[in-house]
């Protein structure tokens, strides 16, 4: 699942910028430009992170930030604002601030910054779980019904992808391109081979239909 | 338990001033002026976070991290370096750093960056409170309170919350609450993992409309 920005900004060409360069780097983003829907959308959506102007029509970012920080909102915050005096800067941190970035900005290092909190404040899951099906990558270990189940470096790197994208229709492209990583070098048939064996490894008796196929556009995984 | 932090800096008057202002702040700190035993450091004693430069005697110090990383070593870094270039700084990033701090640099600014990372990533800073729904942990005081009311939890309960609020939407098996919440995986039962989940699931949630631990079965625990 993608992870959800949001940006609060005013000026327009820099929020299109900046949803523009995130939004190319697979995040999905929600834009603001002031503070009056943001408490809401808190409450409602799964946001990984904010970026926030401090410059705002009607109130300052950085307090609004204390007043959510108050309130128990423990979402990370990139302040980006034109106040570029170290004591702003202090100022910021000590109003729940995680990073602080100065305008003008380099759009990598935006980039940078923005996935390196991503990084340091949601966990990977390491154990997923689909029907009978538990997925623990610490030990990168599959068991169906509770059993431990041996697969093949390729048969887990595939399993794991339709765990990933359960319910969405994979075409055997994308499998080549996702699982094999070589979609040039490999024919489609590859794909049917690996998925026959690995149903036979899954689900011996064909009893669960885990892995069903598509004719004429690939597997989907139920 | 207080935090520690180790420093690589190669300009020694630099790096007494940094190790100075930071035990001011409570911190523990250790010195180093080049990368030489920085991997056996990290792997003999739980270190919080680590402050690197980048021009140093030997190893570039980004290039040192980008091991670190390809190792497995999750501690946080952040990079205190002249190198303050467009593309050094996303360099250092895409190298493993958490933060990049640029020389010449604000001692309080240093040290509020750091506490934005312990903030997120170590279990003993003990400042500030940390939130979910109406669950909220002050991390001072080792209190909870539900919906604005003290509740009181023992120690134990206490770790095992926050451990469920940092790790929250994630499953945790018991072998990895033994472990890291028992700190102990030998001389304890599953059991004990699930009695002590029921006893603080009466406390958080009496009459059990609130369903903040949920029972994923044959794996474990998770908060949502």
């Amino acid at each position: 699942m993608n992870k959800t920005i949001m940006i609060v900004e005013d000026e327009e060409d820099i929020l299109d910028l900046m949803e523009y360069t995130l939004s190319k780097e697979g995040y999905d983003v929600i834009t603001c430009i002031d503070t009056s829907n943001v408490k809401a959308m808190l409450d409602e959506e799964d946001i990984s992170l904010i970026l926030m102007d401090r410059n705002l029509p009607g109130t300052e970012g950085s307090d609004f930030i204390a007043k959510l920080r108050e309130e128990g909102y423990n979402q990370p915050v990139i302040y980006v604002s034109a106040k570029n005096s170290s004591d702003e800067i202090l100022e910021g941190f000590e109003r729940g601030a995680d990073d602080y970035i100065t305008k003008p900005f380099n759009i990598n290092e935006l980039k940078a910054r923005v996935k390196a909190l991503i990084k340091r404040t949601q966990q990977e899951q390491n154990i997923i779980k689909y029907k009978d099906i538990i997925y623990n990558s610490s030990n990168k270990s599959f068991s169906i019904e509770n059993k431990d189940i041996k697969l093949t470096h390729l048969e887990h790197d595939l399993l794991l992808e339709f765990l990933k994208n359960k319910n969405i229709l994979l075409s055997r492209e994308v499998l080549l391109e996702r699982v094999w990583k070589d979609s040039l070098n490999k024919q489609l048939k590859t794909v049917n081979v690996a998925i026959k064996r690995l149903k036979e490894t899954i689900d011996p008796d064909g009893s669960k239909n885990y892995i069903q196929a598509v004719r004429g556009e690939g597997y989907i995984f139920c | 338990m207080s935090v520690k932090i180790a420093i690589v800096e190669d300009e020694e008057d630099l790096l007494e001033l940094i190790e100075y202002s930071l035990s001011k702040e409570d911190f523990e700190t250790i010195g180093f002026l080049d990368t030489k035993n920085i991997v056996q450091l990290l792997e003999e004693e739980e270190i919080d976070l680590l402050i690197m430069d980048r021009n140093l005697p030997g190893v570039e110090g980004s290039e040192f991290v980008a091991q670190l990383r390809e190792d497995g070593f999750l501690v946080p870094v952040i990079y205190l370096t002249a190198k303050d270039k467009e593309s050094q700084i996303e360099e250092g990033f895409l190298r493993g750093g958490d933060d990049y701090i640029t020389k010449p640099f604000n001692m309080k600014e240093l040290i509020l960056r750091i506490k934005a990372i312990l903030k997120r990533t170590s279990k003993n800073l003990n400042d500030g409170v940390l939130a979910y729904r109406d669950l909220l942990l002050d991390k001072s005081s080792r209190t909870l309170s539900v919906d604005g009311i003290r509740v009181d939890i023992t120690k134990l309960e206490y770790n095992l919350l926050y451990e469920f609020i940092i790790n929250k939407n994630n499953i945790l098996d018991r072998d990895y609450l033994l472990e890291n919440v028992w700190k102990d995986t030998e001389s304890y039962q599953y059991r004990t993992v699930n009695v002590a989940i029921n006893r603080i699931k009466e406390k958080i949630d009496p009459d059990k409309t609130k369903e903040y631990i949920q029972t994923v079965r044959g794996v474990g625990y998770k908060m949502c």
